[in-house]
């Protein structure tokens, strides 16, 4: 399905939420990356229809569902979306089986929610947790519900909003597996909020980046990493090392100790080695500025030493030449 | 620190125990025992009379009703205020709860004034007469007792339905299929918990209110247990033991009651705080549900203040009642008269405010303890304490009163401060002292853990940390449960009306008496000052929660 918004605005009384958007998004794994407060959400929002835009169009294909001047609104639940929430918001009056099955009323025959609910809960890994109330279940589980009720209306676009920033380090990074792995093999789409760019990186098709209520990239993971549109996302994404006074980067893979043809020899001084696993990221002052850089082995603070530059992997910023 | 250990708990207990348990005690004592023998004959002698199942069932017939009464007008209130484009009127959570800080009997007195053969209604709309006949009845009092309790439950229910707003409701906009759905199945039950917590609170304040059954029940011949309480230790023949077996009774009513809102808020009651703070929306409303929504609001304002303080006030400025609203019959001849130095009335208005100020003081250095004591309520001991300081809110004011009067003439006491003033401050400190340890409380648990454990490590001593870091950040709760405390107990009346020492009088029992005399002018000045007080209180205490919000944000 193909997402179109067309100079989609928010205003909040006088303050600019967002500033007009024009973007097409047709990948299957979306991701919204930016930091708290950027307007990530509130785009989120009023693709769910939760939020009405002040100005502008979306269209799901060729369905207009907003559409300020013929003031067409489709509701949230006519737009055959669902949504997973950050406090994962089941409602908890209710067992897991009613949550789910709410959504399910009216769509499917009655008699077949039961066998539904089951599915879902057997995808997400949580069969025979259904008698219990959200209260009962951990913060893991109940986000894991909280999926399967998304799932269960076999919705074409499933939004995230920051689904796992309530989770733990291990448990997120196995429910990132769990919703990639969901989302390939149920073959609908995702548009996923998160400020964390790891996440971002290793989760999507097509990343939005977003900065102060404005889009300051699309592209996919390499595309943004490679090729940043802005300084802002250049130091947002990975780490990063400037050169030609702010106006190239080189990422820490394209700088190395040996000389090669190619490559550009520059004076550096260490300043610390981190061990990071399988290997040790060096952190150097070169030119007055701070580098990275990975290497095999410790080097000593204070060193002096010459590292050398891949120039193709130089990228010089657009619109700051 | 200061409040720990074995020491400060046995100290704080007992005069908790001194204060409170100990007049509950002598009405069981009083009641039970005769001549030193267990004697259940006067408990049970309660129970022959036809009088005590008349007035259980006047007591349970207008709870019910003020339940349903209070419900018809907190509800949509709570709807209109969180889900219209009113939600962005702050003040009008201030001026809705000026009907619940208004002394009761003064808007019963507004009410009846309003409403009585001559009184205002028939002097303003002549063939409006009729009304006046069905409304002194029950209807009237469940009126009065409704517009004077409603905003109570008003506010819980606002607050749960804003609770609610988050991303529940988003979640059932996405997966729900119809809004009707989504509120009978989402909404409703989730407020269910709230109301019925709240509903149950109105009818133990119901039945423990003595101001209106007292002025206008009287007038119908509607006795409830406060005024039959009220009426065997202040009529003739004077039946002690009766009014301590018909507090005892209302004190197991109350308790039960109150165990079973135990119950139901254990069990249904959610976290329906979701994680996420609901983002505010814009929201944009019909024009007919604008209008619809105004036109409540503004009935119930009319109702709730505008027609009880036109009455006293008008009433107050009158120069002779009978010649009704006329130009030329107004003056300020009241207000000379009580601000004339040795006026009863003024007298009786500044014992009050002395009344008020020692309790207000008390209350807060003892509330104060007792909340560094509690904490966060984690050990048995703090949770003990924590229950019987804040009994006095559950158990009707009467019953205390009844209590005090057995407890300071017993005869073993050595000495007894029973028909001094002292009296009535010990006994306005033990009613309202839920009040400052509610606030302090809840100051003290906006207080994250790291406070205490930084003030442990950087502060000098215990004198500075307290001195320097707690009460600074506990002063605005002291301040809000003093002005709370000041304002109840300048409105406090049967406290006043059982245990005055003669001829002394505060300024709610001065009120009552000249009403009841009809002596209304004078009276009515005194009740316009102290509400007209009240009001600048609360609006203080609006202002100074703001401000509070604001430093801790």
């Amino acid at each position: 399905m193909k997402i179109s918004l067309k100079n989609i605005e928010k205003k909040y009384g006088q303050s600019q939420a967002l500033w007009p958007i024009d973007v097409e998004l047709d990948q299957q794994f979306i991701t919204i990356l930016g930091q708290s407060g950027c307007g990530k959400t509130t785009l989120l929002k009023l693709i769910a229809g939760l939020e009405q835009p002040s100005k502008g169009e979306i269209r799901f294909d060729d369905t207009v569902i907003y559409s300020s001047g013929s003031r067409k609104n489709v509701k949230p639940n006519k737009r055959n979306i669902a949504m997973v929430f950050q406090d994962f918001a089941l409602w908890p009056h209710m067992t897991i089986f009613q949550n789910i099955a709410f959504g399910l009323k009216g769509i499917i025959p009655k008699s077949a929610i039961p066998e539904r609910v089951e599915h879902v809960m057997r995808l997400v890994k949580m069969q025979g947790y259904e008698k219990r109330k959200p209260g009962e279940l951990s913060g893991g589980q109940q986000q894991r519900v909280a999926l399967a009720r998304a799932l269960a209306t076999k919705p074409q676009l499933i939004l995230f909003d920051e689904p796992l920033s309530a989770l733990d380090a291990v448990l997120r990074e196995q429910m990132q597996d769990e919703i990639m792995h969901l989302i390939h093999e149920l073959n609908c789409q995702a548009i996923f909020v998160t400020h964390d760019q790891t996440e971002a990186m290793t989760m999507s098709d097509q990343i939005i980046v977003m900065e102060a209520g404005r889009i300051a990239q699309i592209g996919s993971p390499e595309e943004i990493y490679r090729a940043p549109a802005t300084p802002y996302v250049a130091d947002f994404i990975g780490k990063v090392n400037w050169l030609h006074n702010r106006q190239s980067i080189v990422r820490p893979e394209g700088v190395s100790r040996i000389s090669r043809p190619g490559t550009i020899a520059k004076q550096a001084q260490i300043v610390k080695s981190t061990f990071v696993g399988d290997r040790y990221l060096v952190q150097a002052q070169v030119e007055g500025q701070y580098w990275n850089f990975y290497e095999k082995q410790p080097l000593e603070h204070g060193k002096r030493l010459q590292v050398f530059i891949d120039e193709k992997q130089i990228y010089q910023l657009e619109g700051l030449h | 620190m200061i409040m720990e250990g074995r020491r400060a708990f046995g100290f704080l207990l007992t005069i908790v125990i001194i204060f409170a348990i100990a007049p509950l005690m002598a009405i069981l004592f009083y009641t039970f025992i005769k001549e030193g023998h267990v004697d259940i004959s006067q408990f049970s002698r309660m129970f022959t009379h036809d009088r005590i199942w008349k007035t259980l069932g006047n007591s349970m017939v207008l709870g019910i009703f003020v339940i349903i009464g209070t419900t018809i007008i907190a509800l949509p209130m709570a709807f209109i205020r969180t889900k219209t484009s009113l939600y962005q009127y702050e003040w009008l959570d201030i001026v809705l709860t000026i009907p619940f800080m208004t002394p009761p009997y003064i808007g019963s007195m507004g009410w009846i004034l309003f409403m009585q053969h001559n009184g205002f209604l028939q002097q303003l709309i002549p063939s409006a007469a009729w009304m006046t006949d069905s409304f002194f009845s029950l209807f009237g009092m469940v009126v009065i007792m409704s517009l004077h309790l409603f905003p109570f439950l008003y506010l819980m229910l606002k607050n749960t339905l804003l609770r609610i707003n988050g991303s529940f409701l988003d979640a059932a906009l996405i997966f729900g299929r119809s809004s009707l759905q989504n509120w009978l199945k989402v909404v409703l039950p989730l407020l269910l918990s709230s109301y019925v917590l709240g509903s149950l609170l109105i009818f133990i304040k119901t039945l423990a209110e003595f101001g209106t059954p007292a002025t206008f029940g009287s007038r119908i011949g509607f006795q409830v247990f406060t005024t039959e309480i009220h009426s065997y230790l202040s009529r003739w023949p004077v039946d002690i033991r009766m009014a301590t077996s018909l507090s005892l009774f209302l004190l197991s009513v109350c308790l039960v009651i109150w165990y079973f809102q135990n119950l139901i808020g254990r069990k249904y009651t959610y976290g329906v705080l979701s994680g996420k703070t609901p983002a505010r929306r814009e929201l944009k409303d019909k024009w007919y549900i604008r209008t619809a929504s105004w036109t409540f609001v503004g009935l119930v304002l009319l109702l709730s203040i505008g027609i009880p303080y036109f009455s006293i006030i008008v009433t107050s400025l009158q120069k002779v009642r009978g010649d009704g609203l006329q130009a030329g019959n107004f003056s300020l001849a009241s207000y000379q008269e009580v601000f004339t130095s040795g006026s009863a009335g003024l007298t009786a208005f500044l014992n009050s405010i002395v009344f008020s100020i020692m309790t207000a003081l008390i209350t807060a250095i003892i509330g104060l303890f007792i909340a560094l004591y509690i904490k966060k309520g984690e050990t048995r001991k703090q949770q003990i304490l924590d229950f019987f300081s804040l009994m006095p809110n559950i158990i009707p004011g009467i019953v205390f009163v009844v209590g005090l009067i057995m407890f300071w003439n017993a005869p073993w006491l050595p000495a007894t401060i029973y028909n001094t003033k002292a009296m009535v401050i010990v006994t306005y400190c033990v009613l309202f002292l839920p009040y400052s340890v509610q606030y302090i409380k809840s100051s003290f648990s906006q207080l994250d853990a790291s406070i205490f454990q930084s003030a442990a490590i950087f502060g000098r001593s215990n004198i500075a940390v307290y001195r320097r870091i707690i009460l600074p950040l506990l002063m605005q709760g002291i301040l809000t449960g003093m002005m709370m405390t000041f304002i109840i107990s300048m409105r406090e009346l049967v406290a006043g009306l059982l245990i005055l020492p003669p001829s002394v009088e505060t300024g709610a029992t001065f009120i009552y008496s000249q009403f009841e005399q009809g002596n209304v002018g004078i009276g009515m000045a005194v009740a316009v000052i102290t509400v007209l007080m009240t009001v600048i209180f609360m609006f203080l205490l609006g202002w100074l929660q703001k401000r509070g919000g604001q430093a801790n944000a």
